[in-house]
């Protein structure tokens, strides 16, 4: 029971967290030249659960804040987008974990740039026109830069961070 | 505290991280010709066929009359001048005019996209 409360508990401090750095990132409106692109701090507390906890948990925190974030901010369109980026980011990075291979630099830029291709593929289905895809590129250099700010803040988190 | 840095994780972060950097690159560099034509897209149908050397502004509505938005087309380029979405993203994007190139409203569904050639060259080659 303590052990579920506990779960409980970390679960809904951690999707708090992440929805705070959605909004900061709603009320800051970057604007780089492409629509949707996002700094994408709310999954530094995502890369963080799956380092400290488990996957099931950053999972967790993952779809909670998409869901919770949607319905406070979103629109069913963009609740689209940020679900089918969130699950293909979010199972790249697992994947690239569990190779071992990699750092949670490494993890974080595969995560953004699967987030990216997510969101193009969900547009597609939207406006019925794989030409969106002409925004890949920009999009790659932009989800490598950002997932390398993103993974190293993360980096940072977990060794600073004493474990419970 | 003091960071220790694991070579080999590093190595293959920067691998990884080159490695998208590249890909993106020979995207970029791929060949592309300057277009012809505009074409408007509205739900993945086709709502108009424009020529790029013709200019013009073509409002595109909803099927109430609302106006969604205004695209032009001057000196060979084209872009969105009017979104009636509250983001306004795609009224934001410079003007295209390379075969391929495209811009997105995406509340109001709309891909205004570059096409090139004149339909023979297609089957050239």
């Amino acid at each position: 029971m303590k052990k579920r409360t506990v779960l409980l508990t970390r679960l809904a401090l951690m999707i708090a967290l992440s929805m705070i750095f959605s909004y900061i990132e709603h009320l800051l409106n970057l604007n780089v030249g492409i629509p949707g692109v996002k700094l994408g701090t709310a999954n530094i507390v995502c890369l963080f659960a799956l380092y400290r906890f488990s996957w099931y948990e950053a999972f967790g925190v993952n779809m909670g804040r998409i869901a919770l974030s949607a319905l406070l901010f979103g629109t069913p369109v963009s609740l689209l987008y940020s679900a089918v980026g969130g699950v293909l980011a979010f199972a790249a990075m697992l994947a690239l974990k569990k190779t071992k291979l990699f750092g949670t630099v490494g993890v974080s830029v595969g995560g953004s740039v699967m987030h990216c291709i997510g969101q193009l593929c969900a547009a597609t289905l939207i406006t019925g026109s794989v030409a969106v895809f002409s925004y890949l590129p920009l999009m790659l250099v932009w989800a490598t830069v950002f997932g390398t700010v993103t993974g190293g803040i993360c980096l940072l988190a977990l060794k600073r961070i004493k474990k419970p | 505290m003091a960071m220790k840095i694991n070579k080999r994780v590093l190595a293959a972060d920067i691998c990884l991280i080159a490695f998208v950097l590249l890909v993106a690159l020979v995207l970029f560099l791929l060949p592309k010709e300057q277009g012809t034509k505009v074409e408007l897209l509205r739900g993945g149908e086709s709502i108009g066929i424009y020529s790029l050397n013709t200019d013009i502004s073509v409002e595109v509505k909803d099927d109430n009359g609302a106006l969604l938005n205004t695209v032009c087309i001057k000196n060979g380029k084209a872009f969105v001048s009017y979104a009636s979405c509250s983001g306004g993203d795609c009224a934001k994007k410079k003007p295209i005019y390379m075969e391929g190139q495209c811009i997105v409203c995406l509340p109001n569904g709309l891909t205004v996209i570059i096409r090139g050639g004149n339909g023979i060259d297609g089957v050239t080659g």
